[in-house]
């Protein structure tokens, strides 16, 4: 060890810079301890700028697809009510054109049936302008009127309104009624037919309804499996978002949060060197030959 | 040999000892002086006197006063204190310029409010009719766009500060060179007196104070005079102090040196402060091109798409963004008149416009997650992230250097305390055997003189 020679100032400076130094560490810590906060600044730790920065913008994008995702699982949920219903009135419609298709019930028998086959039309056409607040579940883009009119003719447009529920998947939230209820088979044109055909009291017209009856219960078969899909997606995009909420809290806390233990430790130990660091200071000043002579 | 000289020598001796207690008193004064070196005495024996076959002393001669430096490890702490000055500046003014731009502790940095401004759109997806919806998403947008232009306006502030400042900073230098040069002549002119020292202190803690400024660096000659250099180009040779100006534009500021040879440029060659603040300056202007290309590139995604949309009356979109090209940051703004109408915002993608029709905004959202910034090479998050990881790694350097730097100053200052430093212990032992002279010195002036009366008692 080489002993170089030392000064009053000399000491006093190296104390003083090391107080200044654990000084500021100090006030660090406090800083740290007060807010909880480790990570304000990119050169805090420049390394985890990219991800911390890619981490909230996935967090903040979470928040925003778990509401969309509720308000489709919502909407579909309506839409599923309203095919239900539109499924139990095709059912209907298929057993009247059964019943009054056979040859046990007269010409007039049929003729009164067409009364009940238009109140199951009115139905339909009442369950196809099916709104929620105002919007109406398959009008398409065009959601602020109705869907159909009372001839079950399509108003709507062809747009198919959805929010995006997860990053780059969107899930429908109303539907194209064209699409949906008269896409293979025109659910409304069908009733509208066993209608004219009840009408005529011809038994024969009224049995030829039967398949296009079948083909629309078919047609509302498809349309729940559209609307299911859709429901799903939106519910798996729900707690895939709930998941991802929690998982990216935790990786963002991860980098900002200061560990309040290993904080609070580091604090006493600063403490303890800084006032011992002072207390040297402080010994040194009349350390010297003058003050014996 | 006579009794006169025997006194002669006393008082020299008495002289000596009385210019060691000034020595001594000069230091203990000086102990606390920043830069101050400690003094001393360069006596000698006098000549001595020949009588007969032997040769007798005369007491001591005081030759004069001499400092106790390093010259060496004085030239060190010049040039680390230019270095750690550079560091330090540099850390400083980008370090402030980060904690506006980036702050990471409130969530209202530009990277998020990008974030949420697309997030506005994908709310406004639900019902793009909705006006208060699409009011949400302009206020987001102006948000956005009000952020940019704080963070660009800091910049601005920073750059015309920092040009402000090297004004400032040079005016006071050459203030420093004039007094360097004069305090050279005076150590010229004044050899080895007690003041000579003082001179040649005040000048290398001027030297210090320049080195700090300007990263000059010094070579001393064996006489004691110091050339200060930048770059290898004398700035104070002896006597004479050149004459330093800041020149170029407010966006490339420049500083020269008049040298006999016409003006010689030393921006790029100029350290400590100044070179911290020319490091500071560029990075800074580097940044503010990154942010003015991001709010050009967000301005023209943002509306070339919202160009191709449809509002809530059928008619096609106008431009979202509103920017002058150079200063996009400070300018991007929300067109004022879907500012005032949030019905002009372009979500729909056909005409007739459905009420729901979010078609155009669906690519809008889209547009979060291309690769359409900075040369169609990353996305706008990306973007952002690497202006401010640039500025926090350049903030990160150079505190870094600086910690390193200042280490190692501290080290040298040490160092040069070692050797120059007053030790209070060294001068209260030197104030006891001067003390002790002196009061010997003076016994023998006593006792000469009670002799010579004696011999005058005898001749009476």
């Amino acid at each position: 060890m080489t002993l170089i020679r030392t000064t009053f100032i000399g000491r006093l400076n190296a104390n003083g810079r090391e107080v200044s130094k654990l000084g500021a560490r100090l006030g660090l810590a406090q800083i740290q301890a007060a807010s909880g906060i480790k990570y304000n600044r990119a050169s805090d730790d420049v390394g985890r700028v990219s991800r911390l920065h890619g981490l909230r913008e996935h967090l903040a994008d979470q928040t925003v697809f778990e509401e969309n995702a509720t308000w489709s699982f919502g909407m579909m949920t309506h839409v599923d009510n309203a095919l239900e219903e539109m499924k139990d009135v095709l059912t209907k419609a298929r057993e009247l054109a059964v019943q009054l298709g056979s040859e046990s019930y007269n010409d007039q028998d049929r003729i009164d049936g067409a009364v009940t086959a238009q109140g199951l039309m009115d139905q339909l056409v009442q369950l196809g302008n099916s709104e929620v607040n105002g919007r109406y579940l398959f009008a398409g883009f065009a959601w602020d009127a109705a869907a159909f009119d009372a001839a079950g003719v399509y108003q709507g447009d062809t747009g198919d309104p959805s929010v995006e529920v997860a990053s780059g998947v969107n899930a429908a939230t109303s539907f194209d009624g064209s699409a949906l209820l008269q896409g293979t088979t025109d659910i409304f044109a069908e009733v509208s037919a066993l209608v004219a055909a009840l009408a005529t009291g011809n038994a024969t017209n009224v049995r030829a309804q039967i398949d296009g009856l079948e083909s629309s219960v078919e047609q509302i078969g498809s349309a729940f499996v559209t609307a299911g899909y859709e429901a799903n997606k939106a519910d798996d995009a729900l707690t895939l978002a709930q998941n991802l909420s929690l998982a990216l809290t935790e990786q963002v806390s991860d980098i900002e949060d200061a560990d309040q233990v290993e904080t609070y430790t580091l604090l006493a130990q600063l403490k303890t060197a800084y006032e011992a660091s002072l207390q040297v200071t402080s010994a040194s000043r009349s350390d010297n030959l003058f003050s014996r002579l | 040999m006579s009794l006169f000289t025997s006194l002669y020598a006393a008082r020299s001796g008495l002289r000596a000892a009385s210019s060691g207690i000034a020595v001594v008193s000069h230091n203990v004064a000086n102990a606390a002086t920043e830069g101050f070196s400690r003094r001393r005495i360069v006596a000698s024996t006098s000549e001595p006197v020949r009588l007969g076959n032997a040769w007798f002393g005369t007491g001591v001669s005081v030759k004069g006063v001499s400092r106790v430096t390093d010259q060496l490890i004085a030239e060190r702490v010049v040039r680390i204190t230019g270095k750690e000055a550079r560091a330090t500046s540099s850390r400083d003014i980008l370090s402030s310029l980060e904690k506006v731009a980036f702050d990471g502790s409130t969530g209202r940095s530009s990277a998020d409010l990008l974030s949420a401004f697309y997030d506005s759109m994908r709310r406004l997806s639900t019902d793009p009719s909705d006006r208060s919806l699409r009011a949400a998403m302009v206020t987001s947008g102006v948000a956005l766009a009000d952020n940019l232009n704080q963070t660009s306006r800091s910049m601005t502030e920073t750059l015309d500060g920092i040009v402000a400042e090297l004004r400032a900073t040079v005016d006071g230098i050459q203030e420093k060179l004039d007094k360097i040069a004069s305090l050279n002549r005076s150590v010229a002119q004044s050899g080895q007196s007690l003041g000579a020292g003082d001179f040649a202190d005040d000048r290398d803690q001027l030297i210090a104070e320049v080195a700090e400024e300007l990263g000059a660096t010094v070579d001393f000659t064996n006489e004691g005079q110091a050339t200060l250099f930048v770059g290898g180009h004398a700035i104070v040779s002896g006597g004479v102090a050149r004459t330093l100006a800041i020149g170029g534009t407010p966006a490339a500021p420049t500083i020269t040196v008049s040298a006999d040879r016409g003006v010689i440029d030393l921006t790029a060659l100029a350290g400590g402060r100044f070179g911290g603040m020319m490091d500071a300056f560029n990075t800074t202007s580097g940044l503010l091109t990154d942010l003015n290309t991001f709010a050009a590139d967000l301005a023209t995604n943002v509306n070339t798409q919202h160009t191709a949309g449809f509002d809530l009356n059928g008619v096609a979109g106008i431009d979202f963004f509103t920017v002058t090209a150079g200063t996009e940051g400070a300018s991007i703004a929300v067109d004022a008149t879907i500012e005032a109408d949030p019905g002009l915002v372009a979500a729909a993608g056909a005409v007739p416009v459905g009420v729901g029709d979010g078609d155009n905004l669906a690519l809008l959202i889209g547009l979060e997650d291309g690769l359409n910034f900075s040369g169609a090479t990353v996305t706008g998050e990306d973007a952002l992230a690497d202006i401010f990881a640039e500025l926090g790694r350049e903030v990160s350097t150079a505190d870094l250097n600086s910690q390193a730097l200042a280490t190692e100053k501290s080290d040298l200052a040490e160092l040069r305390e070692s050797v120059s430093g007053v030790s209070l212990d060294e001068e209260a032992t030197s104030l006891i055997s001067w003390q002790a002279a002196y009061q010997a010195s003076s016994r023998v002036v006593t006792a000469t003189n009670q002799l010579l009366g004696e011999l005058m008692e005898m001749v009476r």
